[in-house]
């Protein structure tokens, strides 16, 4: 008898529809499963025929087979434990063949017929919603998959509870509550800093590429870290986006799921797949778990020469996309890059106190590491010196705090939101036309840096709520990119 | 008693125990070219292939080793062969193995292992 379950695979945040297709005849004993099925899906033979046993149901001592379609997708994962034992199941006739006419399944089983929860549940439940069927999968993931709009999700703990019939439909649970966004680091807490507190703001306002250039311990890494307090919550949509690649890289989306930004510090020794996703299967990488919040990058310049320039294509694109031989993966990127590093290697360039060790050839070699490319995308680069020591020892308070800084960067981007559609070209006036005009000649700027100096000059004028962009403001954006061309 | 004397004793004991289990023996040591089937038993509607083995000491492994997977291939396709000369066509087969250990003259441990393996 046959009998088909439909169920999804993983690529990249989709969950593109399998049919699980059970086939049990006569003839020589056999549990076979093909469908282009990588070794943890081959490994469900063995959990299923244990679960099934375990749970009290039969397992045919027949020749049963097992297609995954269509056959040329590459499967992977133990999501098709679920699937193949109810198609099994219904195959045998121990449970009725139309049970899954309109109802896909995906989990893990453990040997005593539980069902566990698998990587991307967020995705499957999308892709369930999307081709209007219910979901049949693992009680754990009934909260996460919740975040689905009118998703008809039907949780299940055990294989052996489905005997009675399919679990109730639960559908959407409410919104996840907003969660109290959670910076480690408070900019009252930070003595001194204040242009650099100031470039925060914009580049949270705007979602701007941030570079903190400064001598050992001038506190880069702690403004980086305060950068999480200041972002703003995220939309519905960007919450369901963020969650989904939290959700296929395995990890717990729920977070995401509350608004919270993610904010993600790899250190410099990953590698090109570990910062823009890669592997077998493909996983996304830091820059994709970093979508719609921060990526930092501490000492920018010691990552491997590939790795940096390996973030162009996907800064630009806000997507990544990986070419492998099994297919092209997409991982969605949209990040505000902030990243930090020394001026030189000794790392005292330019400062007051201390000498310079380096010679001029040395420090032009190790500003090269980045590369004009990369320079380019950093909208806001500035330079984080040492602070006058009176001020952490007496510890007076700082101007400036979080709270305040976040109320101007939410105003901002209301601001932004609020005002008429008009490109920033058109809303230039006169003088600011003149200032960028000679100032990007001076500089030699490039094309893309000149678009990007126009955005920050943008974000700058919604900050002071400005229609216009004036002159001051394309000033205040231009002095943002001086550390580069030094 | 040499090697294939308790083989065949062996055999004898495990032909007994399916019957007394309601099995009809159909087939004693049936041989092609390649090979040999040691019992071949119905058991309801399922047609049974059973491989017996019988040690009269451990120093070689236990019994179920001597049913390793290279064996296990091997009747696997004798078994198909038994079943086209046979002219037994759709039908449930089911591989079992019946392993002997024999303790004395005359007390031995029988196992039999249901559905021991099937055809990969």
């Amino acid at each position: 008898m046959q009998a088909t379950v439909p169920t999804g695979t993983l690529v990249g945040v989709d969950a593109v529809p399998v049919e699980v297709q059970a086939d049990v005849s006569a003839g020589l004993p056999l549990f076979g499963i093909v469908g282009l099925a990588d070794a943890a899906v081959m490994e469900a033979r063995d959990r299923v025929r244990a679960a099934l046993r375990s749970s009290g149901y039969d397992f045919p001592n027949a020749r049963v087979i097992v297609n995954l379609a269509p056959a040329p997708l590459r499967k992977h994962g133990t999501g098709f434990d679920l699937p193949i034992a109810l198609a099994v199941l219904c195959a045998t006739g121990q449970l009725p063949t139309e049970t899954f006419s309109n109802v896909s399944a995906v989990g893990e089983l453990g040997l005593d017929g539980s069902v566990r929860s698998v990587p991307g549940m967020l995705a499957h439940a999308v892709a369930a919603n999307g081709r209007g069927m219910d979901l049949l999968g693992p009680a754990a993931a009934a909260d996460v998959v919740g975040a689905v709009p009118e998703l008809r999700y039907r949780p299940v703990d055990s294989i052996g509870a489905v005997r009675a019939g399919l679990p109730g439909r639960r559908s959407h649970t409410s919104d996840a509550p907003a969660a109290d966004v959670q910076a480690d680091v408070d900019l009252a807490d930070i003595a001194g800093h204040e242009t650099a507190k100031r470039c925060l703001e914009i580049a949270a306002a705007g979602g701007h590429n941030l570079l903190l250039v400064g001598p050992p311990g001038s506190g880069k890494t702690m403004l980086a870290r305060a950068m999480c307090g200041l972002l703003p919550p995220l939309t519905p949509n960007e919450r369901l986006e963020a969650a989904l690649v939290q959700s296929v890289a395995g990890r717990d989306p729920r977070a995401s799921l509350a608004g919270v930004r993610p904010f993600r510090a790899p250190h410099h020794s990953c590698s090109i797949a570990g910062l823009v996703g890669g592997g077998t299967p493909p996983l996304p990488g830091e820059i994709s778990l970093a979508h719609t919040g921060v990526l930092f990058l501490d000492e920018f310049p010691e990552f491997g020469p590939a790795t940096l320039q390996s973030l162009r294509q996907p800064l630009e694109e806000g997507a990544v996309t990986l070419v492998r031989a099994c297919g092209v993966v997409r991982y969605p990127s949209r990040v505000t890059l902030v990243a930090a590093m020394n001026p030189c290697r000794c790392g005292y360039q330019g400062d007051p106190a201390r000498s310079c060790s380096c010679s001029s050839p040395m420090i032009a070699q190790y500003k090269a590491r980045i590369g004009g490319p990369l320079y380019d995308r950093m909208d806001l680069s500035i330079r984080v010196d040492r602070i006058d020591p009176s001020l952490l020892i007496d510890e007076i308070a700082s101007p400036s705090s979080t709270e305040a800084a976040r109320a101007r960067v939410l105003a901002a981007r209301e601001f932004g939101r609020s005002r008429p559609p008009v490109g920033v070209r058109a809303s230039l006036t006169r003088s600011a036309r003149h200032l960028l005009e000679a100032g990007a000649r001076g500089a030699s700027l490039s094309g893309r840096a000149v678009t990007r100096l126009l955005g920050v000059a943008r974000t700058i004028a919604d900050m002071s709520a400005s229609a216009r962009v004036e002159e001051e403001h394309v000033g205040e954006a231009l002095g943002y990119r001086a550390w580069e061309y030094q | 008693m040499d090697r294939s004397t308790i083989g065949a004793r062996g055999e004898d004991a495990a032909a007994g125990y399916l019957e007394r289990c309601g099995m009809q023996v159909i087939d004693r040591n049936w041989r092609d070219g390649r090979g040999e089937l040691d019992i071949v038993a119905i058991d309801g509607e399922t047609l049974v292939i059973c491989e017996v083995k019988t040690r009269a000491s451990e120093s070689k492994g236990t019994p179920e080793d001597a049913v390793s997977p290279a064996k296990q291939k091997r009747l696997v396709r004798l078994a198909r062969s038994y079943m086209a000369s046979a002219g037994i066509g759709s039908t449930n087969v089911r591989f079992d193995a019946i392993t002997i250990r024999v303790l004395s003259d005359d007390r031995a441990l029988l196992r039999h292992h249901r559905a021991a393996f099937e055809a990969e």
